[in-house]
């Protein structure tokens, strides 16, 4: 057992413990405070320690270690080396765990002046023993039983800056969802209904932004990097971190409307259950292997299976039976039923977060659900099906964040209401004329810009009535104005993108979108530090009189063989040029006569067919014993002019002092072929032609051919802005939360309702109520 | 507020029996409508995996599952053609607008989209590479 597994053990161990002296704390014995604590800090300690370990093995290279030995390698520099960290399975549920017992330590911390302690601690200690249990059965710690010179390095999909940025912030999102969970089983098991919300919404404002900003990267990640064009694919990997993002927000507003009014109880429960739920639902379905035909992401499964049902049936069953057990003893407030109410407005939010949610999860979990009995094969949902399905509901969504905002908590009157909305109106009514002017005529792309200008301007005049408040209180119309800004990104990126497919023959220009494309043949840019091979595609726009040289990486990664292709992306403000490369073909003839044959594509010269088929080592025996001279047959199969076909084998050798030799073979008639070159790693091979009429070769046989994707992507600027400006606005929330639960008063646990009389409960909450901006409310 | 009393009096009877309030009615029914809708539009959308001789019986959208069998190459609109073989021995002819970037790696392919009966070509909408590299992951 070597120290990495030892640690995981003693933190296991300690895990074991530490719920159990929670426990007994919370049903009275205090004197446990001292041992849960230290079991808590030894936990940390021990899984901190297995992390700084196997970070310690992957800096080293150690490769003894199966997963060092899988994914790095000695070529990597530091920065992406440290990736690699995460880069795996494995790895990356190190990496959750680390996480884990991290922000455990700042609950304690948050926590440690209030009764709620306890009662918070053990729920979420039962959620890092899962975790840490799990990350002990991936095994990150496996040994080899020899030890490789090297490993076998990164994918070069994945060594990429984002790499050591994305990963960690989506796993930091992921983290957090349990702290809303772990508040919600503590307010069911004390029976306070209504202190946890204080407490839980710094941690879903940051489990909301981590999420938000880990989605944001990842688009950004496969647009600039992949060439998908476009920043979303509904990929099931996307939808599955986008669905607890839902429940995030569905549950943040849920979190205003009861710290304010005291409603929504039992919803804002269930949704900090189910948001938590969907985070483990949502592992289980990309680490399960059970998308093998539906996701680009390649994840196989690693036999985590059935400890990921055991999780996600044991949180559903603690969250979902402790909800119904107190179910009759959440007091309930009577909802407000006047339409033009703030409460309204947020109710209907959260109803549409949820009726997203419920969408994209179904949709995406359809493999699963067709394999129940029932259903004769396994089914999936066309792509097609989640954005026209989504979009009405976006829709409602932006009208309501558009109004809602602006309304009083009880209710507002349609005359006052006029009034603010004037400016908001004036607004939209411009960017509508100036969409019109741009030639943007579709009706559903008009509505959602002008919802969206409509929306964020609203917001805007909320902001302006709110300034003197200070800069905490714009937190979420500052994040409301961000999601304006994405829609309208999403309507130029999704209804106005121009797609065209190219065939460029080197140095003849094409036209498309009123510019002039010309490939000008495979460099290595000198800009790139990385030396890659790189398309060269001249871009000249005659309107501006610029010209734009794209390189768009395209080389073959030594290790693996695998061939990588990233876009060149040419910025604008209004829009983007995206170059996708998909293939090139490199001159079927390198001087006239001399050919360059790939494997089983056929090749024409002077009325010749050729097609390389493979090499042969007709010494192979005498080679590998190191005697003998190398040589190496190219099989080619020739289709003459006069239409017989047969197959010829001209040969390479190198004699032991190194020096090669050739000897042409017959065609037919006059023709000859030498082979000149052989390059095995790549299968091409070089032959020259000699004895045909050379006279016949093309020009454009001489040249190398490539195939572009060339795309507009209108308004992607502004989904970036407003993917910042929406987790800006979460994290200045995240602020303004995290003081408001600061510091704690301690208060003992309420005495229960009686279940008899559940709606005699005050309305507000008399601490709450306070959070209630006055000045929000309109005049 | 008086409006307020004059709904709850109107509703109070049916409301007091379901123990649910207008607000909730009108919640209750946008879920109704969503499911419905989203339902309907599921409904369309659906693609059952099939091998490739159902898939050349079929006219719906469908998910077929193949070998490589061919290199691939563009044909003459700039579409992307390759053919892929099952584990019966059966090969169809896949189109797609686009080459995927890891096309060149792949060992087989998942093509959704629709069978062309005329053309004997299957049109894909959506295509899935497998690649035989070793596990690796992307988050």
């Amino acid at each position: 057992m070597n120290v990495g597994n030892l640690a995981l053990v003693l933190g296991l161990a300690s895990n074991i413990t530490a719920p159990p002296a929670y426990f007994l704390w919370a049903q009275g014995r205090a004197d446990l405070r001292g041992t849960a604590r230290l079991f808590t800090g030894l936990l940390t300690l021990a899984v901190v320690g297995a992390s700084a370990f196997h970070m310690r093995n992957i800096l080293t290279h150690q490769f003894q270690y199966e997963y060092i030995n899988n994914f790095s390698d000695r070529s990597l520099p530091t920065l992406l080396l440290m990736s690699t960290f995460w880069g795996g399975q494995s790895g990356s549920l190190l990496l959750w765990s680390t996480w884990s017992v991290l922000f455990g330590l700042v609950l304690i911390w948050g926590l440690r002046r209030s009764s709620w302690e306890p009662y918070v601690l053990t729920p979420y200690l039962l959620v890092t023993l899962c975790i840490t249990g799990i990350t002990l059965a991936a095994g990150p710690f496996r040994t080899l039983s020899e030890t490789p010179l090297d490993g076998r390095g990164l994918n070069p999909l994945l060594q990429n800056y984002w790499m050591a940025i994305h990963p960690p912030i989506l796993f930091t999102g992921f983290t957090t969802m349990a702290g809303p969970f772990a508040f919600a089983v503590a307010a069911l098991w004390r029976r306070d209904y209504d202190g946890w919300v204080r407490l839980a919404q710094p941690w879903t404002l940051l489990a909301w932004a981590c999420l938000g900003a880990g989605l944001a990267l990842g688009g950004f990640w496969a647009y600039e990097s992949l060439g998908w064009g476009g920043f979303w694919g509904w990929d099931p990997v996307e939808n599955s971190s986008l669905v607890p993002w839902l429940f995030a927000s569905a549950l943040l507003h849920g979190l205003v409307l009861q710290g304010a009014r005291g409603s929504l109880k039992r919803g804002n429960l269930a949704l900090a259950i189910l948001g938590y739920l969907m985070v483990v639902y949502s592992t289980f379905l990309t680490r399960s292997g059970l998308w093998g035909q539906v996701s680009i992401h390649s994840f196989v499964e690693l036999g985590l299976m059935r400890y990921l049902v055991a999780y996600l049936a044991v949180f559903a069953s603690l969250g979902f039976g402790m909800l119904a057990w107190r179910w009759q003893t959440i007091g309930r407030r009577v909802l407000y039923s006047h339409v033009l109410s703030r409460e309204f407005g947020l109710l209907i939010s959260i109803g549409l977060f949820v009726i997203i949610a419920l969408i994209v999860g179904i949709g995406t979990s359809m493999p699963v659900i067709s394999m129940l009995p029932g259903f004769t094969s396994q089914v999936i949902v066309d792509l097609g099906f989640y954005g026209p399905t989504v979009a009405p509901f976006g829709f409602l969504l932006v009208v309501t964040m558009a109004v809602g905002p602006l309304l009083g908590w009880q209710r507002s009157k349609y005359g006052s209401l006029r009034n603010v909305l004037k400016w908001p109106a004036i607004l939209t009514g411009i960017t509508l004329f100036a969409a019109l002017l741009l030639n943007i005529i579709y009706p559903v792309a008009l509505l959602f810009i002008a919802a969206a200008v409509f929306a964020a301007a609203t917001n805007a005049v909320v902001i302006r009535r709110l300034w003197r408040a200070g800069p905490l209180k714009l937190g979420g119309y500052l994040s409301h104005i961000g999601v304006g800004l994405l829609l309208v990104g999403i309507v130029g990126t999704s209804l106005y993108k121009q797609t065209a497919a190219l065939q460029l023959t080197q140095d003849t220009p094409q036209q498309v979108f009123g510019r002039q494309f010309v490939f000008r043949g495979m460099v290595v840019p000198e800009a790139d530090p990385l030396k890659r091979r790189a398309v060269e595609i001249e871009v000249i726009d005659p309107q501006a009189g610029s010209t734009w040289t794209a390189h768009a990486s395209y080389y073959i990664f030594e290790k693996t063989g695998q061939l990588v292709q990233h876009p060149a992306i040419e910025s604008g403000l209004w829009s983007d040029l995206y170059l996708a490369v998909s293939q090139y073909d490199p001159a079927p003839q390198l001087a006239p006569g001399l050919l360059q044959l790939i494997r089983e594509t056929p090749q024409a010269i002077a009325g010749y067919l050729l097609t390389f088929k493979q090499f042969e080592l007709p010494n192979r025996e005498a080679m590998l014993q190191g005697q003998g001279p190398v040589v190496v047959e190219a099989v080619i199969e020739v289709l003459a002019p006069d239409g017989t076909l047969s197959v010829v084998k001209p040969a390479l050798r190198v004699d032991e002092n190194g020096v090669p030799s050739s000897e042409p073979v017959k065609l037919s008639g006059e023709a000859t072929a030498l082979l000149a070159l052989v390059d095995p790693a790549r299968q091409t091979a070089i032959v020259k032609v000699a004895g045909v009429d050379l006279s016949t070769v093309k020009p454009d046989d001489l040249k190398g051919r490539v195939f572009v994707e060339v795309s507009r992507e209108p308004g992607i600027k502004f989904a970036w802005g407003g993917f910042i400006l929406g987790v800006l606005g979460g994290l200045l929330a995240l602020l303004r939360r995290w003081r408001e639960s600061r510091p704690m008063v301690d208060v003992l646990p309420t005495p229960a309702p009686t279940p008899g009389s559940p709606n005699n409960r005050p309305l507000l909450q008399p601490g709450v109520a306070q959070i209630v901006p006055a000045n929000t409310e309109v005049p | 507020m008086a409006s307020i009393a004059v709904e709850d009096i109107r509703t109070g009877s049916a409301g007091r029996k379901l123990g649910l309030k207008p607000v909730q009615w009108l919640m209750v029914g946008i879920i109704a409508l969503a499911l419905g809708f989203g339902g309907w539009s599921m409904s369309g959308s659906l693609a059952r995996t099939v091998t490739i001789e159902e898939a050349k019986q079929s006219s719906g959208t469908i998910q077929v599952f193949g070998y490589l069998y061919s290199k691939g190459a563009y044909d003459e609109q700039l579409n992307w053609t390759f053919d892929i073989q099952d584990s019966t021995g059966a090969s169809i002819k896949v189109v797609h607008a686009t080459k995927p970037g890891n096309f060149d790696d792949a060992i087989s392919v998942a093509a959704t989209g629709k069978f062309n009966q005329a053309k004997n070509v299957f049109e894909a909408d959506q295509l899935l590479v497998k690649c035989p590299s070793k596990y690796q992951e992307q988050q």
